[in-house]
């Protein structure tokens, strides 16, 4: 009688699509990640010892100088115009990043909260930087 | 004589590190992306046709800041480093309302230091106001 030759079980994890998967695993990060874009004004927020961490994600963001100039995302304008930029936005009522500069005064921040409430914005995140650890505030 | 043979020149790319590079990228734009992540404090802000809140005296916190960025919590001067020490007594903690009133003048700064203090003392209830100068 002749006997079946039985065949042999290969112990070797295929790899070869191993870049493939990496590589679609790249794309979804860079699709899914939001990156910090450059700021169209010079800003410094306040420092503050301890604030909550804010998970960024994509919404509306206006920056703040001390001399009254204004960016609704990458728009530039003067504080005046600001409810003819918010007025553009193409998503209206977009969670707000406000990046004010600490030496801005407080009639500044009013307006743009003014803006902001007159056209039924809901919720304002105020940014700050976070003081680092062992150093004394500002 | 003897003729030396030139040696074989392969035609291929080495794809064999693709992998690693791919992966190298992926721990790159995952640190990069933590960055993103901001501190702040959020902000609830009125309804634009909603009436204000009326609360009695007795709940509401006052802290006025002035042109000069002074502090005065319920009529009295205070200094920035003795408001946390201020709010953390027992004759405030059951008030609920923060009403901070800002000189139109004063800096932003001022004002953020100051939520910060009473959200580390646990006040949540903050309302901001400009103070005409």
């Amino acid at each position: 009688m002749k006997l079946k030759n039985s065949y042999r079980i290969v112990s070797i994890i295929p790899v070869a699509s191993m870049s493939d998967i990496a590589f679609l695993l790249l794309i979804f990060m860079l699709l899914s990640s939001l990156l910090t874009p450059q700021p169209p004004l010079q800003v410094a927020p306040p420092q503050v010892p301890n604030t909550a961490e804010v998970k960024e994600e994509k919404g509306t963001r206006i920056y703040l100088d001390a001399s009254g100039h204004i960016a609704v995302n990458e728009e530039l304008g003067r504080l005046e115009d600001i409810a003819a930029l918010l007025a553009r936005l193409s998503v209206p009522k977009d969670q707000i990043y406000l990046y004010a500069d600490a030496e801005c005064a407080f009639e500044k921040i009013d307006e743009v909260l003014a803006a902001l409430k007159a056209q039924a914005f809901e919720k304002a995140t105020l940014i700050c930087r976070e003081t680092p650890k062992g150093k004394k505030r500002d | 004589m003897k003729i030396k043979r030139f040696a074989q020149i392969s035609s291929e790319i080495p794809v064999a590190s693709m992998s690693d590079i791919a992966f190298l990228l992926i721990v790159f734009f995952m640190i990069v992306a933590v960055f993103s992540i901001e501190a702040g404090f959020s902000l609830k802000l009125p309804a634009k046709d909603k009436p204000p809140l009326e609360v009695s005296d007795q709940r509401i916190i006052e802290l006025r800041i002035s042109r000069d960025n002074s502090l005065t919590l319920n009529g009295k001067s205070v200094s920035p480093e003795e408001l946390g020490a201020h709010l953390s007594q027992p004759g405030f903690r059951n008030r609920q309302f923060v009403s901070i009133k800002a000189h139109a003048k004063s800096r932003y700064k001022t004002a953020v230091l100051v939520i910060e203090q009473f959200k580390r003392n646990g006040f949540e209830k903050i309302s901001l106001k400009k103070l005409k100068p």
